[in-house]
């Protein structure tokens, strides 16, 4: 597995910190904890940021909404009408 | 500002970003410091229209610019009755995460134009990459009116925001005589 380098700064008071939820978790080196962090943390970040859940009774209503087709609006027609005249194509 | 009739993707080094200027510091904010990055993450993609004149620096001004990303849309839970006729994985959607105009050229339609440009490519994506409807988020209650003028619809709200939805079906049919 390829591997890369990230140096950092930190504030002292942080870094002991680190050190010691380190030990207390037993990882061998406060690199191992670091990456095991970022790693899990990142997953749960970019699992969240795409992901939308609805309550039941709104995603019964988006989903049938999105099987049926429904008409643009007339202002949505018009807007589309208004963006071609101004040469957009 | 005279703006181009066509939309592009973000560049800083063509784009002037701290000029930009839409009346909403989030807005604003993004553009200036977030975009690239999220181009650069792969979180998120940027279009602006551009304004024809240059400026000193050869740098050209922003008039309007959206965002673009990938995201998915499930339900809360999937009672067994329901199992069949319901999707059992998270729904592909597109989203639409930002959308501003420049204070200067308000009162033009550019929101409108924008928003349709903004369909336009969400509905050629769609060829490549199928979803089921366009999602806006909302900054506040303006822009929450702005959508539902257009026909979106509240899906949920988040911290007090509105997110509202179109179904791509509806987006496919507005563009299908042009």
């Amino acid at each position: 597995m390829a591997t890369a380098r990230i140096d950092m700064r930190l504030e002292e008071a942080i870094k002991l910190k680190a050190e010691k939820a380190s030990a207390l978790l037993g990882y061998k080196s406060l690199t191992e904890y670091v990456v095991r962090l970022m790693d899990e943390r990142s997953t749960e970040v970019i699992a969240q940021h795409g992901s939308m859940v609805a309550d039941n009774d709104v995603f019964d209503m988006f989903w049938n909404a999105c099987n049926k087709t429904i008409k643009p609006t007339k202002a949505l027609a018009d807007a589309n009408q208004f963006a071609k005249e101004h040469g957009f194509k | 500002m005279i703006w181009e009739n066509e939309f592009v993707e973000l560049d800083k080094t063509i784009h002037e970003r701290k000029s930009f200027d839409c009346g909403k510091e989030e807005l604003n904010n993004f553009l200036q410091t977030r975009a690239t990055n999220h181009m650069q993450a792969g979180v998120s993609r940027t279009f602006l229209l551009p304004s024809k004149d240059n400026l000193p620096d050869g740098k050209t001004s922003i008039c309007a610019f959206y965002t673009i990303a990938g995201a998915t849309v499930e339900r809360s839970t999937l009672p067994r009755s329901l199992a069949k006729k319901l999707p059992h994985y998270p729904v592909p959607v597109l989203l639409i995460g930002q959308l501003a105009v420049h204070i200067s050229c308000t009162g033009q339609g550019l929101g409108k134009i924008t928003l349709i440009e903004a369909l336009k490519r969400l509905a050629q994506i769609n060829e490549h990459m199928p979803a089921y409807a366009v999602i806006v988020d909302c900054l506040d209650e303006e822009a929450e009116g702005f959508y539902q003028k257009y026909g979106f619809v509240e899906l949920c709200r988040i911290n007090g925001r509105a997110r509202m939805y179109l179904p791509m079906r509806t987006v496919l049919e507005l563009f299908q005589d042009n």
